[in-house]
This record gives structure tokens, C-alpha cells and sequence, in this order.
């Protein structure tokens, strides 16, 4: 018991920015991102004592946050809303308030291009580009081989390059 | 924008991260779920009580939401210091001589007068009479400051309750307030650190302390604060 919770600790510590961060950006709300990632990681940790086999941390975590946030959506039917008034809280950046309303900016305007684009391709390009993630795990996550993984990366670009277009 | 910018730019969406007093809590709920049910039932019930004086009182003022606090915590001072505080453990009404029920009644009566005045200040904006009212918050504040220097219960119980109001703490361009309300903020987690030190602590509980201490070091007195509380109430549980 008490190996599996030092490990889940390790883990807990190595995900947590990563799947918040995640879930955040497809629920652009902090509060229901903090529930949802809360509810990610209680639900690893049941699994965990359970002594699941668990062969990839990683996309054990992903799938129970993707699947998080798909029940969010159908559950409570809620429709995504962007505000440009939230912001997420940022690392200290030690940066003058202009420059950090430029960065601020910048960051709401790709948060909201990333979010205007389809769900299959926010997830790869947000584990991709943003969490470093090769090509080979998405595909273990998504059950789908690399080569298809790739042309959603390409396409996941183009729609996010249309989307900034836009703006 | 090339490709390459895109790229940089989505990774620019690394600074999104949670905040490190809920990192800290959401691990102790996860290993502790029995404990974070009763953190939540006391958190909301003291809330709404809290919220709804002061909202009433200040209409949500902000700006001025610590030195209602202050004054609200000055009148609880007198009920906790001679035990009628809302705890069990400190209730010790039979030993209240007369002359401290006049203090008590003395304090209350102290907060209602200063509380309307502050009240009609923030409708006037008179600097003078704004500058006198912070001057005697910092006398509130110092005198609240000494107490919990020497009264570690009394620490726990004052950052229980700033840190359930702490909303209403957000005090914006007054720099003076800013400055008194830190020193309280510091000389809290002083006293609670110091006892958590000499508690015997689990791992993950140790793990919080430090997260704790390092929010102290680098001057967020306020967010240390709130992980103590989360440790205190942690250890009350198991």
C-alpha cells in the first residue's frame, strides 16, 4: 500500500501540470479544470490500488482525462464558451506589465485558435508541440497507427494557421 | 505565420499551470478523501457566514474588504480570548468574570461604530478621513499581530477565518494595507510552521510543509498560509 502510494506520488508529481494543462484547454474554464484533473488522478489512484497492470503511465492518465472531459460535455451539455476576460494563471515571468499583457495576448489568441479547431486534432497537437510527446505514444494513446497520427499533426496545423488567419 | 512560429507560440501555452496550493490539495484529497469531505463542509459553512457579513456590510467593496476584516476579527478576538468562541474546546463561559463580558460587549460595539463609519467613507472618499481609518486598522492589526505572536490556537483560529474571507482580501492600490496585512499574513505562518516543525508529520504531509515554507520564503505569505491550512486540517483528519 504504502509502495503504491510513494509511486503514485512520483507520478502525481511528474502528470499534474501536464494533464491540467491538457484538460484546461479543452475545458478553458480553471475551476472545471482543476475538478476534472482532481477527478483524473482519483480515479488513476483507484486504479492504481486496484494493482492494475499499467504499462504506459502516460496514456493511462490522457485517456481517463479525454474521457473526463468528453463525459463533461455530454453530462452537463454545456457548450464551450471563450472568455476574453480569463486568463490562466502563468509562471512568474519577471517580465513589465506591457510586455506581459503582449505575452498574455498572445497566448489567449492561440488558446482560442486551438480550441476553435476539431477535438482529434487539439489532442495531438496539444501532446505533440506542447508536451513533447512522440508520434509512436500518440498513436498507443489513440489506438491508430503513426502514419495517420502524422497527416492529423499536418492538418491540425493548417486548420490552427486558418484559424489565427482569422482573427 | 510559418509553421515554426505556430509551433513556438503553441509552446508558448507551457505557462499555462495550476495553482500550487491546489496541487498541494489536490494530492492530500486524493490520499485523503474522508478528510477533504470535512475540510469542505467546515470551508463552506464558515464562509457563508462570513461572506454574507461582510457583504452586507461593504456591499463588496474590495478595496476596503481587509480593514472590514480586521474589525470583524477584532470583535471574534474578544469572543475567543474569553472563550466564547465557537469551539467546544474553548468554551469556558462559567469562567468569564463580568469585567471581560464588558470587554467583549466593548469590542463588538467598537466594530459595529468603525464598520458604518468605513461604510459611509467609501460612498465619500475623503483622503484625511481615509488616511485615519488606516491608521487605526494598523492599530488593529498590530495589536491582532502581538496576540497570535504569543497564542498559537489563536493563529489557527485567525487564519482559518482570513483564509475562508480571503476573497475579500484583495486589497488594490493600497499599498499601506498591502504592507500590514503581510505582516499579519507573516507572523501566522510563523507561529504555524513553527508548530507543524515540531509535529510528526507523514511523508506526503512533510512534502506539503516544504511546499509551504518555500511560499514563505519567497515572500507569498498569503498562498503559504492556505497550505498550511490545508495541512492542518489534513493531519485533523487522520
Amino acid at each position: 500500500m504504502n509502495d503504491n502510494k510513494e509511486q503514485f506520488s512520483l507520478i502525481y508529481d511528474q502528470y499534474i501540470e501536464k494533464i491540467y494543462r491538457f484538460v484546461y484547454l479543452k475545458v478553458n474554464s480553471q475551476e472545471i479544470a482543476e475538478d476534472i484533473t482532481s477527478h483524473v488522478f482519483m480515479k488513476g489512484w483507484e486504479s492504481y490500488q486496484d494493482s492494475r497492470e499499467i504499462k504506459n503511465v502516460s496514456a493511462f492518465l490522457y485517456q481517463i482525462a479525454r474521457n473526463s472531459v468528453v463525459d463533461h460535455y455530454r453530462e452537463k451539455g454545456r457548450t464551450k464558451t471563450v472568455s476574453p476576460e480569463f486568463l490562466p494563471e502563468t509562471a512568474d515571468l519577471k517580465v513589465n506589465l506591457h510586455e506581459k499583457a503582449i505575452i498574455n495576448a498572445d497566448i489567449e489568441l492561440v488558446k482560442s485558435a486551438l480550441q476553435n479547431i476539431k477535438k482529434d486534432y487539439q489532442d495531438v497537437v496539444i501532446w505533440h508541440y506542447l508536451e513533447d510527446m512522440p508520434t509512436a505514444e500518440i498513436a498507443g494513446i489513440l489506438g491508430k497507427p503513426e502514419g495517420t497520427v502524422r497527416v492529423m499533426l499536418h492538418r491540425g496545423l493548417k486548420a490552427l494557421q486558418e484559424e489565427l488567419k482569422e482573427v | 505565420m510559418t509553421e515554426q512560429e505556430l509551433i513556438s507560440r503553441l509552446q508558448s501555452l507551457k505557462q499555462i499551470k495550476p495553482r500550487e496550493n491546489w496541487v498541494v490539495f489536490a494530492k492530500t484529497k486524493i490520499f485523503d478523501a474522508p478528510v477533504y469531505a470535512k475540510y469542505a463542509n467546515i470551508k463552506t459553512a464558515r464562509n457563508s457566514v462570513f461572506s454574507d457579513t461582510l457583504a452586507s456590510i461593504f456591499q463588496k467593496k474590495v478595496a476596503y474588504a481587509f480593514a472590514a476584516f480586521l474589525f470583524v476579527v477584532a470583535g471574534m478576538f474578544g469572543f475567543m480570548k474569553y472563550g466564547f468562541f465557537n469551539n467546544p474546546a474553548n468554551v469556558q463561559v462559567a469562567q468569564v468574570s463580568q469585567e471581560h463580558l464588558t470587554a467583549i460587549k466593548s469590542n463588538v460595539e467598537e466594530f459595529k461604530t468603525k464598520s458604518k463609519i468605513l461604510s459611509q467613507m467609501t460612498k465619500s472618499s475623503d483622503l484625511k478621513e481615509i488616511a485615519l481609518a488606516v491608521k487605526e486598522i494598523k492599530d488593529v492589526a498590530k495589536e491582532l499581530t502581538e496576540a497570535i505572536k504569543n497564542d498559537s490556537q489563536l493563529a489557527k483560529e485567525v487564519a482559518l477565518d482570513i483564509n475562508n474571507n480571503k476573497t475579500y482580501l484583495d486589497i488594490e492600490g493600497e499599498g499601506d494595507l498591502k504592507e500590514t496585512s503581510d505582516i499579519l499574513y507573516k507572523t501566522i505562518d510563523e507561529q504555524m510552521i513553527k508548530d507543524l516543525e515540531g509535529a510528526t508529520l507523514t511523508e506526503s504531509q512533510q512534502e506539503a510543509l516544504k511546499i509551504a515554507k518555500k511560499l514563505y520564503d519567497e515572500g507569498k505569505y498569503s498562498n503559504a498560509l492556505e497550505s498550511i491550512l490545508l495541512l492542518n486540517m489534513a493531519m485533523k483528519g487522520n
